[in-house]
């Protein structure tokens, strides 16, 4: 059982995993994966490319079949039909790829996917009508989707997941390759949605998964690595903030001397090439001693910076690598 | 209902992919009119290279229509054999050149090289009144086997030649060979043969089209979105089926149109021939299921496709009659091997409407045929496809 599921309650639970195991062939895409997604919550699911996050999602979907473990998924305390038949009714899935039919008009690939889900058409028109007008595409209603841009097949891409108002909406990377005009569009529609609905994220992108999860599950390898709030996987890697100083490039062997001095100044030490990150209490104060120290041993300097800590520190401090690795 | 929304999205998205829609739609009526271009009109006339060695002596007194050497009496009576419509039967040249003759036929200029001997006109002048045996004397056939032309010439050619001998020589047999032609065969011209094939050909077409329409959905990821959704395998490959049978009876009436404005000449009624295109395009779009079962893209249908494609157009006669090789018989009836495929027997029901003028009670057998294996055919496309790209992983 993982940091996520300490506070829960069986009312509260939208999602259970348990022992989620997927192989393929030698390789092991999912490790014994649990966790607990609670109901109206953004969950994010944050880890490199080839992580197993898609692949969790697919199984969690049921796209896919665990090798072992299983996925319950509750009914909604509104005590819908919808909720109580197949689990994947209630799930609207975006999926990491654009899928969208190519040659019908926004208005009307809506409209058809509500029908697969055997609503009406004038209601599946007016939902359609309503999310073409909540991601600003309103005025392509009546253009072919291969005629919109990528970011407007994207936004297409995730309404796509909601005309028959599902309870859970899973967005498997939702803003690769999406302009900053599009990212904050889709980052506000995330959270009106999640305001009604249980919304589970998977991204590589930290500062999007800070920004809108409420828990954060981190994923590599496979296996789950933790998963708290944001602020609580921050605050594991130690107190303060972070100072990061960049040195110039061939001075391994100076570096790797003066490693053990710079750690005596910090909680938490990391170092990526030839980037040292100090997790300090008060960095401010800590940085005059530093700055002595690399006069002392010589080590010329490319930046220093005092920031906030990351997810991405959180990623390195567990893996030793950085997300993008 | 999904089902139609699923067979009204396919349409429209047909609809608005228009150079598949006009190839599917425009192949086979174009083949039409450039075969009509080819063939024209006329009924095929045979070429016939006449190498006349006979010595022409006189006819022995007795023999009927004696003045006039056999040898020239025999090409005339061939210049002047013609169809019901009058049209020749032979376009005759007469040479001396033995070899070019024989190099001609290898070149298919010609069809039948015939080699009337020095001793034509003699032996017939000595041979008694029955008929009996001149002896030593041949009238010589030279053609090419190989050449399906050359199989019909020379069954005319032998036809004339022992209806020409029995004249001359006075004889008549106590049983008569008398030949009728099934249909309307006879008048038909060479353009006309090739429109069934081409009929078929509009049907077999949407093999690939079938195929492209459901595979195209597993390609885009679309495939997803519907796996999730409460859409059955079934409804959706059954809406995807109907939308490529509404487009091949389409083609195949169009195609029919085509035929019949430069003057090809439906013996049957062209319901028969539409209900007949139908049914068997349900069966090529259930082949067409089971091909998109092993692809993962429209590039793949294309490749992969071919298999199929030429297997049935190769192996159901649609191109040419295939060997029979006999698996057993019901009700007296032989069943070949060639018969598992569904368009084998569209062969045989098309064949007999346009030919014959068929109802389809008489064509009971075939579209029998044609839905048993259309169901089973349909059922393991079905089974294929949800296997491959529509069931959980």
């Amino acid at each position: 059982m993982n940091a996520g599921t300490k506070e829960c309650t069986a009312d509260g639970i939208a999602i259970e995993v348990r022992g989620l195991t997927k192989r393929f062939g030698s390789i092991t895409a999912v490790d014994n994966l649990c966790l607990e997604i609670r109901r109206g919550e953004v969950f994010g699911f944050l880890g490199p490319n080839g992580a197993g996050k898609t692949t969790a999602i697919n199984m969690i979907c049921g796209l896919l079949r665990p090798d072992a473990g299983r996925v319950v998924i509750h009914p909604s305390t509104d005590g819908s039909k919808e909720a109580a038949g197949d689990p994947r009714r209630t799930i609207g899935l975006c999926p990491q790829a654009i899928c969208v039919w190519e040659s019908l008009t926004c208005l009307e690939q809506l409209e058809f996917m509500g029908r697969m889900y055997d609503v009406g058409r004038r209601e599946a028109r007016a939902r359609g009508l309503a999310l073409l007008e909540t991601l600003g595409l309103a005025e392509k209603k009546n253009k072919l989707a291969k005629t919109l841009s990528g970011g407007m097949q994207r936004r297409l891409n995730i309404i796509l997941a909601l005309v028959h108002e599902p309870a859970i909406l899973i967005l498997d990377e939702p803003q690769a390759g999406l302009d900053p005009q599009s990212r904050v569009l889709v980052r506000e529609f995330i959270r009106n949605v999640a305001r009604l609905k249980t919304v589970i994220l998977t991204t590589h992108e930290m500062d999007e998964a800070e920004r809108l999860s409420e828990r954060v599950a981190i994923i590599d390898r496979g296996r789950l690595l933790v998963c708290d709030t944001p602020e609580n996987l921050k605050g594991r890697i130690g107190e303060g903030e972070v100072l990061e100083i960049t040195f110039a490039e061939g001075q391994g062997a100076q570096l790797e001397a003066a490693l053990p001095e710079l750690r005596a100044n910090a909680d938490n030490v990391q170092v990526k090439g030839e980037v040292v990150s100090f997790v300090c209490r008060d960095a401010a104060a800590v940085f005059p001693a530093v700055a002595g120290l690399l006069k002392v041993k010589d080590l010329r300097v490319v930046d220093i910076k005092i920031r906030q800590k990351t997810l991405e520190d959180v990623f390195i401090h567990y893996t030793g690598r950085g997300l993008r690795e | 209902m999904r089902f139609l929304s699923v067979l009204r999205k396919t349409l429209v998205e047909t609809v608005r992919d228009w150079k598949v829609l006009l190839l599917l739609l425009l192949l086979a009526p174009a083949f039409i009119f450039v075969l009509y271009g080819f063939y024209g009109r006329d009924v095929t006339t045979y070429g016939v290279i006449v190498r006349n060695g006979d010595r022409e002596v006189e006819p022995a007194a007795g023999t009927a229509g004696a003045d006039e050497p056999a040898g020239r009496r025999l090409i005339r009576t061939i210049v002047d054999t013609k169809y019901p419509d009058g049209t020749a039967m032979f376009r005759l040249t007469e040479t001396n050149d033995l070899e070019a003759a024989k190099k001609k036929i290898r070149d298919r200029d010609a069809q039948v090289l015939l080699i009337i001997p020095e001793t034509f006109s003699k032996a017939l002048g000595t041979a008694d009144a029955q008929g009996g045996p001149a002896g030593g004397t041949a009238l010589t056939f030279y053609g090419d086997v190989t050449n399906a032309k050359y199989i019909v010439a020379a069954a005319f050619l032998n036809a004339i030649l022992s209806g020409f001998l029995d004249e001359v020589q006075g004889v008549r047999r106590p049983v008569a060979i008398r030949e009728e032609m099934a249909g309307n065969m006879a008048s038909r011209t060479e353009f006309e043969f090739y429109v069934p094939g081409l009929l078929v050909f509009a049907v077999i077409m949407i093999l690939f089209t079938a195929a492209i329409a459901a595979v195209k959905e597993a390609d885009k990821g679309t495939i997803r979105r519907l796996q999730m959704s409460k859409l059955r395998t079934a409804e959706f490959l059954g809406a995807v089926s109907l939308v490529q049978v509404l487009l091949s009876v389409a083609a195949l009436l169009l195609t029919l149109l085509c035929a019949i404005t430069v003057g090809y000449r439906v013996a049957g009624s062209v319901v028969n021939v539409l209900v007949v295109g139908a049914l068997s395009s349900f069966s090529i779009t259930a082949i067409g299921l089971m091909t998109a079962a092993f692809c993962r893209n429209a590039g793949d249908v294309m490749t992969i496709g071919n298999f199929p494609f030429f297997i049935i157009m190769f192996c159901s006669g649609v191109m040419f009659p295939m060997p029979a090789v006999r698996l057993f018989a019901i009700g007296g009836r032989i069943i070949q091997l060639t018969d598992v495929l569904p368009p084998a027997h569209s062969v045989s029901a098309l064949n007999k409407v346009l030919n014959y003028g068929a109802g389809l009670t008489e064509l009971r057998f075939e579209l029998g045929a044609i839905i048993v294996l259309t169901i089973l055919y349909f059922a393991a496309g079905v089974w294929l496809f949800h296997r491959r790209h529509m069931r959980l992983r």
